[in-house]
Order: C-alpha cells, then structure tokens, then sequence
C-alpha cells in the first residue's frame, strides 16, 4: 500500500510538469490550428536559459527560474511569428515543416552554444522531503506547487481576462471574433508567448531532477501529443487532466507490471480512451 | 650547377611531380564514421566520431597517406537501427570507402554487420555484443572489452564488497541483456541472491518510480545500464530516494562526462572501465589527452576507442593501401601502441584491451584494483 502511495506520488509530481508542457502545446493548436513541433524545444531552452542564469551569473534558483520564462517567452514571439504565423494561412503542411524546421535550429543552436554533454541545475531544494511513509524532494515538491498555481493561473487569465476572453473567441472562430474588434494578430502574439513561457517555466522546474541536454525536447514533445490526444486536442482541462493522468498511469505502470513497457502502458490508455471517446476526455466531436 | 646536377634535378622533379599526379589520379582514401551524432546518444556518439576524425585531421596535416588525403564520411544513425543500416549502404554503394568506424550500440552495429560482409569491407566498432564477432564476420573488429571480461570484474567487486544480494536497474538492449544474464549466472554460482530487476529504454528520463521499488528491495549492490544522460539521472534521484546500495555504472558511461552530468550525485558509484584519464598516463595516453584538450573533445571511454580505431584504421590504410582483402589482413594483424596499450586482435576480431574497476572519491575516479 505504502509503494503504491509512493508510486502515486512520483505519478502525481511527474504529471504536474506533463501538463504544463502540453497546456501550452494545446493552446497553440487551439488558437492557431497548428501542431508546433518546436514546443519542446522552447522547454529545453528554459531549461538551459535557467542553467545559464545560475552558472553564469549567479543567480539564485528562485529567480533564475521565472527569469528564463519570460526570457524564451519573449523569443517564441518572433520565433513563432516567423514560422506558424507567417505560413498558417497558406499551407498547413508547410506550416507543420516550418516547426519541425525550427525544432532542428533550436536543438543545433542549443548544441553549439552548450555542447552535447548533459548537465544539472543546481537548486537549494534538492533535499529528501519525508511526507509520512512516503518520501520526495523539496524541488519535486515545488515544481508540483508551481504548475499547480502557473495552471490556475493560466484558467483565470483565459477565463477572467478580455484579453483571456480574446484567446477563447479567436479559438472558437478567427473572423468572427475580427469582426467583433478583438484582433487576431494580437492573440496570436499572446498565445505565443504564453505557450514558451509556459514550456520553459517546465524546463526550469525539471531541469534540477532529470539531466538537461539539448535533444530533451524530443521525448517532451511525444509526452505532449499523448497528452493533448488523451485530453482532446485544443483543450487547456484536457492538457491538465491528460499530463495527470498520463504521469500515474506511467509510473504505476512501471512500478507493478514492467518498467520497460512504461511508455506503452501511456499508448494503451490512449487508445482506449480513444475508443470510448474519440474526440479524447475534454474534446468535442465536429458535427 | 653542373650539367650532371642539373640534369639530377630535373629528373628529381619530374619523377616528384608523376609520384604527386599518381597519387592525385588515386584519389583520397575514405574512411566512413558512422555513429549518433544526434538524439539521447549524441554525447557518446559526438565523442567517438570526433576522436577518429581528430587522429585523421592530424595524418592529413602531416601529409596523408603515401601522397594521398584521407577523406571522412561521417553518417548520423540517431541511434536508430534503420538510419544505421541506410548510413552503411550509402557508406558501402554510393561512397565506397575502404573501412568503417562504428560508434553505434551492439543492436545498431548487428543490423549493418550482413552488409559489411556483403561488400567486404572492413570495419571497426565499438558494440560489445559478443554476436558481433561470434558470427564468423571476418571483416569485423572491435577493441571494446569484451562482457565476460567486464562480468567477472563486476562480480569480483560484488564479492570484496561483501554483498549477500544484488539488483539490476538496466537499459533494455541487446548488451545489457547479454551482461545481465552473464552477471546473474556467476553471482548465483557465488550463493549472492538476486533481488531487483527492472529494464527501461533508452529515452527514458524519470526514474523515480523504479528507484521507489528499488528502495523497497534493498540490495546491497545494484548494476546499471543506460547512457550517461541517464544514469547522472539515477545517480542524483538515487540520492532523493535514499537507496543505500552500492551503485556500479556501466563501463560506457565511466569518464569524465559522468562526473560532469551528475555532480555529487556520482560520489561512490562504481565502474569498470579500460579508459580512466586520470589514471593511465603512458606517452600514448598523454598525447591522446592533449589532442583531445586541443579539440574540446572529452576524454571519455568513447573518445578513446574513436581515437585507437582510427589509428588502427590508418595504419592498415598504409601498409595496405584500400585493397579490402590486403587492408582485411593488416587490420587483423595490427600491433600498434594505444592509449589503451599495444592492441592486437585474436582469430575472432576481439582486440585486448585490459579493464580495471574504479571508484568516485572526491569528484575523481579513482582505481579500486
């Protein structure tokens, strides 16, 4: 009982940090109809952005961390603009290329500028936190607290906001939120920065527990778009839900069947939520 | 100047200029490199291949190869089995060069061995399967040591350690299954129990919810697999998790990139090794560190077998030119100094390079026999 706890746990905290790269995965399929390729490469870049800012500079963690969010917040603007928002309206599989392109420079870029060898951030929090029987670190903990809030966060600017309530119109129908004076153009440059801070804020949280290297963004992207299809695509409580999920489902998984199956088990819950509900858990089906 | 003279030089130049045009009609002699240079298999990769590519940079400043350039083709594999069997057709159809280097894992290298037998051609790796020169391929050779020799050393060390139970916490390929059945097989015969084993692939980044049920196990000494990205990952979420056991690496990850990746989470762990910078410090040893210092390269197990394949590589290249046959024989019979010591490969294709087991103290690996 007591390992299934703690494998609940470790399910838990993992799943915090898949959601929060899918939530901005999904936000930028939702706004713009594009599936970005280079989104986890944004997350490897928060990741090495943060490393720089504590090994470089000497920033401390706790400011190092949000630091290199707005830092590659304020790159995917125009990273994004150049690629998805230039090509969307002409082709959707040049658009898609256009990603998969920029994925590639970023990783290049990544390796040039901070070698092939992986490295570790340093945090202050990297103690065993004992929670009754069960057992994580203070860092773990935190990265968990920190999605938690930067999700609420995200819910009540889209929910709250005229900006938030911009995002939702222009999601729902490009022209006729034009029409309405909200300007698309504008919740495109929103949605794009949303989107890299929010991937990169998961890199500067996970980077002081899984090694960073520059082809981390790779695996982060496949999590993603299990979990985006998990919780239907375009859907900010399906990302939640489905990052959640696809963490406990995994690390059970792996900790009473076979570890070495522990990306299938992810794949079998996939399908099966596909078959009872094709659209994923949060995802509407198009009359 | 005499006439006598003049008439010597003249026959000098001209027997220099048609010795250069021959050469130059020859054209460059290839050696194709195939190995990860992207994906979770990069770092291993980009060491191996930059070693090799150094050593011939190097020749070709000093002037080739009888008059004749040296020319690289270099093939990402991705550490995919398919890119790594596409790398070695285009090596062996389109680009035909003389030999091959392999920086590719056992399971990558296997899949390209029927080609390099196809088109004979002779070739270098690093795959420590024992299926790679267990196939009668007499065009394959490798230095790598070989797993028994690197099981026998392991379980000695499970032995001195007084361990009564071991796990395993290992990456699921083909060498990894290989040792691990070979290590289980010996510490049984030694009355040690077997209490843990959970295989993960390679990709693989959170450990966490192994390590819980590792925790729980409680052996008292644990064999890792997986790339160096993954076991500095083990290595600090070990800590997090309070196992107690001693922790020993796989040989490929002991170096200096692990201690770099991991931190203090590499204090104490074992490994067995043929290459530890710090501890081997022959001529040929020293100038493979300063070649590797001057070209940003690490001095890991990777960069040093890259570096020794492609000496050994050259100096079959200049005794016996790129007839496959001819180079086959010299690669078979090459006695060349090494970083690693004089390498010479049995009837097999299995080169002779001695391992050791070492230890992190301090931030430094240090020899433990």
């Amino acid at each position: 009982m007591i390992l299934f706890g703690q494998q609940l746990l470790n399910g838990v905290l993992i799943g915090a940090i898949y959601a929060l790269i899918a939530v901005g995965f999904t936000l930028i399929f939702g706004i713009l109809r594009v599936v970005n390729f280079a989104h986890g490469e944004l997350y490897m870049l928060g990741a090495f952005v943060a490393y720089t800012l504590i090994g470089k500079m000497g920033m401390p963690y706790l400011l190092a961390a949000p630091v290199a969010a707005v830092v590659v917040a304020l790159l995917a603007v125009p990273l994004l603009t150049a690629t998805v928002g230039f090509l969307r309206e002409q082709d959707e599989t040049a658009t898609v290329l256009a990603t998969i392109g920029l994925s590639m420079v970023l990783q290049q870029c990544a390796l040039l500028t901070w070698g092939g060898d992986p490295v570790m951030i340093p945090t202050p929090f990297g103690e065993t936190v004992t929670l009754g029987p069960l057992y994580t670190t203070g860092q773990r903990l935190l990265t968990l607290a920190v999605a938690v809030a930067l999700i609420a966060g995200l819910t009540w600017f889209i929910r709250s906001t005229n900006l938030g309530r911009g995002i939702r119109a222009v999601a729902q129908d490009a022209d006729a939120a034009a029409l309405v004076g909200v300007s698309p153009s504008r919740i495109h440059v929103v949605t794009h920065a949303l989107a890299g801070g929010l991937a990169a804020s998961a890199g500067a949280l996970i980077g002081p527990v899984l090694a960073i290297h520059s082809a981390m963004g790779e695996l982060a992207i496949f999590k993603a778009f299990v979990v985006v299809i998990l919780g239907g695509l375009g859907s900010v409580p399906g990302a939640i839900a489905g990052g959640f999920a696809l963490g406990v489902v995994e690390s059970l998984g792996a900790g009473f069947i076979a570890g070495d199956y522990k990306d299938a088990f992810g794949y079998v819950v996939l399908i099966a939520i596909l078959l009872l509900r094709p659209a994923g858990l949060f995802g509407k089906v198009a009359a | 100047m005499s006439e006598t003279r003049r008439r010597l030089l003249l026959v000098t130049l001209i027997a220099s200029l048609a010795l250069l045009a021959r050469a130059e009609a020859a054209g460059p002699l290839k050696i194709g490199i195939i190995a990860p240079q992207t994906g979770n298999l990069a770092t291993d990769g980009n060491a191996y291949l930059g070693a090799a590519q150094a050593v011939i940079e190097a020749k070709n400043a000093a002037g080739g190869i009888q008059g004749r350039k040296i020319e690289v083709i270099a093939y990402d594999e991705k550490g995919q089995v398919n890119e790594a069997v596409n790398a070695a057709r285009r090596l062996l159809t389109e680009d035909r060069v003389a030999v091959v280097l392999s920086g590719s894992t056992s399971g990558n290298f296997l899949a390209t061995m029927p080609l390099l037998n196809q088109y004979r051609t002779p070739a270098l790796a690093i795959a420590t399967s024992p299926k790679v020169t267990e196939g009668g391929n007499r065009y394959v050779f490798r230095i790598a040591q070989l797993i028994p020799d690197r099981v026998r050393d392991n379980v000695q060390l499970a032995k001195e350690l007084r361990a009564k139970t071991v796990g395993f916490l290992q990456v699921n390929d083909e060498t990894q299954r290989v040792y691990v059945k070979s290590v289980k097989e010996l510490v049984e015969k030694e009355g040690i129990k077997v209490l843990f084993e959970e295989w993960f692939q390679y990709g693989d980044s959170d450990f966490s919810a192994y390590l819980s049920k590792l925790r729980q196990a409680a052996p008292d000494i644990v064999y890792l697999g997986g790339e160096v990205t993954q076991c500095a990952t083990i290595l600090r979420q070990a800590k997090e998790t309070g196992v107690k056991a001693a922790l020993v690496l796989p040989t490929s990850v002991v170096g200096e990139n692990l201690l770099k990746a991991a931190g203090a989470g590499a204090d104490g762990v074992y490994g067995q090794t043929i290459w530890v910078p710090s501890a081997l410090t022959t001529p040929e040893a020293r100038t493979f560190e300063a070649l590797m210092k001057q070209k940003g390269l690490p001095s890991s197990y990777y960069s040093v077998i890259g570096y020794t394949e492609a000496q050994i590589a050259l100096a079959a290249l200049a005794k016996a030119g790129d007839d496959p046959e001819k180079l086959r024989d010299a690669v078979a019979a090459s006695s060349i100094p090494s970083p690693l010591g004089p390498i010479r490969f049995d009837k097999n294709g299995h080169g002779n390079a001695v391992g050791r087991v070492f230890q992190v103290r301090g931030g430094l690996w240090n020899l433990v026999k």
